[in-house]
């Protein structure tokens, strides 16, 4: 098996298990509270971009580049639903002004690094977000087992995987511009981890089922 | 050839450079991410630990005032009822002697001495019954056991109602803090079944197991649940048997009929 035959494989896998976080957010889909219905936005979007670009329009960079900007819109949209707190709300439409001015600053005025530079600002700004919301998990802190509680488990996932590629989305351009070939690993390190992130938030959808299942058999009874 | 050689040979040494470097900044970044987790994680256990060390102190401190106001409760009782048995209850015995001997000395008719005579005796014997009831020194002289038993012999002979005492196995000493408590809801449970249930007949039951249970039951009218109880004797017993860490449920077959269960640890 060669390397390109691993990332190959590593890109169906987390075609894959997009599809499982579609299905754990979307079953009951009326009943889940906001922040899932979201999550089931994010695995369908990542589903159609997944799609689009390996069998679509293959090797689109811009297109991959629109899924990175939709990516933080939408993760940010989620932790904007699960934040009570003004504060906390107030810093995350301060934080997408400033990406969405940051993005397309990008394209106009540095666009040799602007596949680095948009990722890397994603990347800061979902580990900001997601290092937020722990703070203020840490005021807000829910009676029930912490392992049981599907946005802890989603914050968790956000803060390892972006903090996992942000190396790799700093050195993006250095990759593909000094490296060229022979880098398929580290597009296949990326996409495996995607789908242990993925398989994470498809983990907090099912917590989140349960919960719905449990509080409608209660209500029969 | 040769340049295209040295090409290769660099552009291998960067990604092995970059891979060196990937993989250091990498694990460190995931370190930093999964030491914030932990945090978080080990922040709530110790969070939770501390609520629950706090609820916990909340309970003791709340069963120690409990337990203060029933001890306190008990030896105003034990007051009273030694300044009604040696202060009120000498005095009135003293009226009576000396009624007698003035009766037998002055030219009183009998007939006008003999309903003072009366009245006093009766007022002796209340004075006694209310200093009885205030301090059961039967419990403090032989035990729960044979002081429940009295008390019902003394309802039964006091009362129209029919009440029956029965005891399974060995009565076991307990401590005389603990006993008086015990004591005390068995006490309401009569009283309340004649005073407010009305009720014809009343058994007592006892059974001396790995722990103690009384069970009182009554043929009375009976309580609907739904009706919150006007009085303080339900929260008292409740309070008792919380003090003495038991149970105590109270069941009402509405229109009639009481049946109340005491449990009590025994060690």
């Amino acid at each position: 098996m060669t390397k390109l035959d691993v990332l190959i494989l590593s890109v169906y896998f987390q075609w894959f298990v997009s599809l499982a976080v579609i299905l754990s957010c979307g079953l009951n889909y009326y009943k889940r509270p906001r922040y899932v219905k979201v999550l089931f936005f994010y695995g369908i979007t990542s589903f159609i971009f997944s799609t689009l670009t390996h069998y679509v329009i293959s090797r689109d960079n811009y297109l991959i580049n629109a899924y990175v900007f939709l990516e933080t819109l939408i993760l940010s949209s989620l932790y904007y639903q699960v934040g009570n707190s003004v504060l906390f709300r107030r810093m995350i439409i301060v934080g997408v002004i400033s990406y969405v001015i940051f993005y397309s600053s990008a394209y106009l005025y540095f666009p040799t690094y602007v596949f680095s530079a948009i990722r890397v600002g994603r990347d800061l700004l979902l580990i900001l977000f997601s290092v937020s919301y722990f703070i203020y998990l840490l005021y807000q802190l829910p009676e029930e087992d912490l392992l049981k509680f599907p946005m802890f488990w989603i914050n968790t996932a956000v803060i390892c995987f972006f903090s996992g590629i942000f190396v790799l989305s700093y050195f993006r351009d250095y990759i593909v511009l000094v490296l060229k070939d022979d880098t398929a690993g580290f597009w296949a390190f990326r996409n495996f981890y995607g789908t242990a992130y993925w398989l994470v938030l498809a983990y907090a959808g099912w917590l989140n089922l349960q919960s719905i299942r449990a509080q409608k058999s209660d209500l029969s009874h | 050839m040769r340049l295209l050689c040295i090409l290769v040979v660099v552009e291998q040494q960067a990604l092995s450079d970059f891979t060196v470097l990937f993989i250091f900044a990498t694990s460190g970044m995931l370190i930093l991410a999964g030491g914030i987790v932990f945090f978080v994680l080990f922040y709530k256990k110790r969070m939770l630990e501390a609520r629950l060390r706090e609820q916990h102190m909340e309970v003791t401190y709340q069963q120690k005032m409990m337990e203060a106001a029933l001890e306190s409760q008990e030896s105003e009782r034990k007051r009273v009822a030694a300044d009604l048995h040696d202060g009120v209850g000498a005095m009135l015995s003293a009226i009576r002697m000396n009624l007698s001997t003035l009766a037998r000395t002055e030219s009183v008719s009998t007939e006008t001495v003999q309903p003072v005579k009366t009245m006093l005796d009766e007022t002796i014997e209340s004075v006694r019954k209310i200093s009885r009831d205030l301090l059961p020194s039967t419990l403090e002289k032989f035990g729960l056991s044979v002081a429940l038993k009295e008390m019902c012999e003394r309802f039964q002979s006091l009362t129209e109602a029919g009440i029956t005492f029965n005891e399974e196995g060995e009565a076991m000493a307990m401590e005389k803090s603990r006993e008086i408590l015990v004591f005390r809801i068995v006490q309401e449970l009569i009283n309340n079944a004649l005073k407010h249930a009305q009720a014809t007949a009343i058994a007592v039951r006892v059974n001396w197991g790995e722990q103690l249970e009384i069970v009182v039951t009554d043929d009375g009218k009976g309580f609907s649940p739904d009706i919150q109880p006007k009085g303080l004797g339900l929260f008292n017993m409740q309070n008792r048997a919380r003090v003495l860490h038991g149970t105590f449920n109270i069941t009402s077959n509405n229109p009639s009929g009481t049946k109340a269960t005491l449990t009590v640890p025994l060690t």
